[in-house]
């Protein structure tokens, strides 16, 4: 493992190769199909992450995602872009997961997660919540579905306008728009933390 | 800059910070992770499942329509519905109809209905015949073959002419046989008349005049529709 490790996923591998891999994937090549994890399993680790701040909901994630893609493969079509695909895929799965979680912790608590104050001044833990990361934290989870995402891929994947619009199948006009709504939107939640800030 | 846009810049700063802050979280959490044993470990897991795969597969065979995606499934459901609705609306009636629907006649009752309808018919046809015997019959000969070339005369010739073909079919019972005589004789009257020249001659009218009389078919035409209708039922 490395001692460091860089925060940009191992991707550069060139289309055709990847290509090859997946060929190879398809006839049941066990390596192939290690090598492709290998390529591309930061990039997912590092979305789920980002959607969940949990790093065993986010290794869950990335192996869902490659069984997913596993078994999906034969339909992949080989016109595609794999990255967008692939991506499509672990924002697909992060959603429902999330979904899923966001369902319980409501029925859990009887409040809806948009009602959940962002910080509680009172706990022993205000000063804690009140720190700006935690506080974009509850943020980022406050946003609309599509502004998390983009958010998040943007920000914390360090993908290209375009790519997100590749991987979310929308226009890179939509993906320009949304990032704009949800920083406008964060801006708003995080008002008083932000004003500590500057 | 204005003090708008400098804290819009901040806040802006503080996001990008607060997103940095969360790449530092990522970091150290895949520090934790064994990229080297993971890729090994999750195709070990898919390639263990093929199992379960055939099995999906076998099913997706068996049933196609429900493997495709949802839009033909969707297609399938309609087509399935409106073939059912069309069974429905357009299956040939019930034979037991009557019985169900509570309306019942007896052989007897549809045979003397039959009859009743047949006899109004040949009264009809009867009536229109004795019409246009006596509108010829009346009338000198010269204008006895203006009547035959009149168009109006024409038209009720050929009607008549068709009628009888649509009485034809209520005059083969035995009770109406003489009925039958007398219209057939009505019948070949009216295919000479329409076969007759247009330029008929006063000598040609006279002669088809007597005919008529002589044959005393105007009479028997009366007699003929007094009997059918005195035993109407």
């Amino acid at each position: 493992m490395n001692a460091e490790i860089a925060l940009q996923p191992e991707v550069g591998a060139p289309p055709d190769v990847v290509a090859g891999l997946v060929r190879r994937v398809r006839s049941g090549d066990r390596e192939a199909f290690v090598t492709l994890i290998g390529l591309y399993q930061k990039k997912v680790f590092i979305l789920a992450y980002s959607f969940f701040r949990n790093k065993e909901d986010a290794v869950d994630i990335v192996q869902d995602v490659f069984l997913r893609v596993y078994e999906k493969i034969e339909s992949f079509q080989e016109n595609r872009n794999f990255d967008a695909w692939l991506i499509q895929v672990a924002k697909n799965l992060c959603i429902d997961r999330y979904r899923r979680a966001r369902g319980r912790r409501e029925m859990e608590s009887g409040v809806r997660v948009d009602e959940i104050p962002l910080a509680d001044t009172h706990s022993p833990d205000a000063e804690h919540a009140s720190n700006l990361k935690s506080a974009l934290s509850c943020s980022i989870d406050r946003l609309a579905e599509r502004q998390k995402t983009i958010f998040l891929m943007r920000h914390v994947n360090q993908m290209g306008n375009e790519e997100i619009a590749r991987a979310l199948n929308i226009s890179t006009g939509t993906v320009k728009s949304l990032h704009f709504k949800a920083i406008r939107r964060l801006r708003t939640l995080m008002g008083p933390h932000l004003g500590c800030q500057s | 800059m204005c003090p708008d846009c400098r804290k819009q810049w901040d806040e802006a700063e503080s996001i990008q910070r607060g997103a940095a802050a969360l790449k530092d979280d990522i970091r150290k959490a895949m520090e934790t992770v064994d990229w080297d044993v993971l890729p090994g470990r999750i195709a070990d897991r898919a390639m263990a499942r093929p199992a379960e795969r055939p099995a999906r597969e076998r099913v997706r065979m068996s049933l196609p329509a429900f493997g495709w995606k949802p839009v033909f499934a969707g297609v399938l459901g309609g087509l399935l519905v409106g073939a059912s609705v069309m069974y429905f609306a357009l299956r040939a009636p019930n034979p037991a109809g009557p019985a169900v629907l509570g309306i019942h006649a007896s052989g007897e009752f549809i045979d003397r209905a039959e009859l009743s309808m047949a006899k109004r018919e040949t009264i009809d046809y009867l009536d229109k015949s004795q019409a246009l015997l006596l509108d010829f019959v009346q009338a000198t000969p010269e204008e006895a073959g203006r009547i035959l070339n009149d168009e109006s005369s024409v038209r009720r010739t050929a009607d008549l002419l068709s009628k009888k073909r649509l009485v034809d079919a209520h005059l083969d019972d035995t009770t109406m046989a003489k009925a039958r005589k007398i219209c057939d004789q009505i019948e070949r009257l009216f295919v000479e008349l329409s076969q007759i020249s247009r330029e008929i001659s006063a000598e040609e009218a006279a002669r088809i005049q007597r005919y008529v009389e002589d044959k005393n078919l105007l009479l028997r035409i009366k007699l003929l529709r007094g009997e059918l209708a005195e035993n109407e039922v």
